[in-house]
């Protein structure tokens, strides 16, 4: 009874030297500027491509779909923790996107667009 | 004689943190250069891809789209800090304290053009941002990594232009339509591929 009490002290002291904990965050993207405020004065056939441009800056990527041009506007928030304890760890990672996505025709007029920032980013 | 008292102490707090700090990196990268709108101010005329190319250089990555062309300019400040410290003054030879921290300053220049070489429109950012960081106590060695920037270190895309074809399936499929490719538009240093274009690869 007293090695196996001694064993399982030694067992859980052990474990708790080799016990670490973590935690990060990463970010990535565009600054958000896709906000109500500034989509609201968007509008589909009329706005053109070099005032979304002015509005909301430079996309994270200007994709061409034949005649028609779309900016996509991204940033992306991941936070992490966890925990080491060398035979058993455990992370755990949230990720968050906020979006903006802009269709334009082949006369640069904004033809459909659709934007989301996520709760978190307001938080 | 009480300064010496106040050298001597300060020495050997010197030598303790450097006894303690067993592991303090600092990194800072430089990636292309400055950018300022000022370069494309607006004189009242339309300006061509000829004047562009004159006050800005050759761009750092261009492609067709839609009915035209675009072309950008980069410049990134990339700082990354990590600090490793043992907890062996505590007795505990088998953990340390690790704390990593990263921040950049990026600026960004995209101008469009017409299939006539006029520029149709211009875009400019400059921004300086947290980029991440993170703190742990960790058993032997890193387990976890608090710092990652490696994504923002990679090469011009144009660099991949033929090794793109030998990538792994889902990756070579989608490289006619990347849009870091250089070829059906361009893409933004550092733009998260787990949502959007490149999402399946």
């Amino acid at each position: 009874m007293n090695r196996h009490f001694v064993t399982g002290l030694i067992a859980l002291v052990f474990t708790g030297l080799l016990s670490g904990c973590a935690q990060y965050e990463n970010r990535r993207g565009v600054e958000v500027t896709w906000q109500d405020s500034v989509t609201d004065r968007l509008v589909r056939g009329e706005t053109t491509r070099k005032e979304v441009l002015r509005l909301l800056g430079p996309p994270s990527q200007v994709i061409s779909m034949e005649e028609e041009t779309v900016l996509y506007y991204l940033f992306e928030r991941s936070k992490g923790e966890g925990v080491i304890l060398i035979v058993y760890n455990r992370m755990k990672i949230d990720t968050d996107y906020d979006r903006a996505v802009l269709f334009f025709d082949e006369n640069d007029i904004l033809t459909d667009f659709a934007t989301r920032i996520d709760d978190a980013a307001d938080a | 004689m009480p300064e010496r008292r106040a050298d001597a102490a300060v020495a050997l707090v010197l030598l303790l943190g450097l006894l303690l700090l067993s592991g303090c990196t600092q990194w800072r990268y430089e990636l292309g250069t400055r950018v300022s709108p000022d370069t494309l101010s607006d004189t009242g005329q339309t300006l061509t891809l000829t004047d562009v190319l004159a006050r800005l250089g050759p761009p750092a990555r261009l492609s067709a789209v839609g009915e035209g062309y675009v072309l950008a300019w980069e410049y990134w400040q990339i700082r990354e800090d990590t600090i490793g410290m043992s907890l062996g003054f505590l007795g505990v030879d088998l953990a340390s304290v690790d704390w990593g921290d990263a921040h950049m300053h990026g600026e960004f220049l995209l101008v469009t053009l017409d299939r006539q070489h006029q520029v149709t429109a211009t875009g400019f950012a400059r921004w300086s941002s947290d980029a991440g960081g993170g703190q742990a106590i960790q058993p032997f060695a890193g387990w976890v990594s608090l710092v990652d920037v490696d994504d923002m270190l990679a090469d011009m895309p144009q660099h991949q232009w033929g090794s793109g074809q030998l990538e792994p399936l889902p990756t070579a499929i989608n490289n006619s339509s990347r849009p870091d490719m250089g070829q059906s538009g361009i893409q933004r240093r550092g733009t998260p591929t787990g949502t959007g274009q490149q999402s399946l690869e």
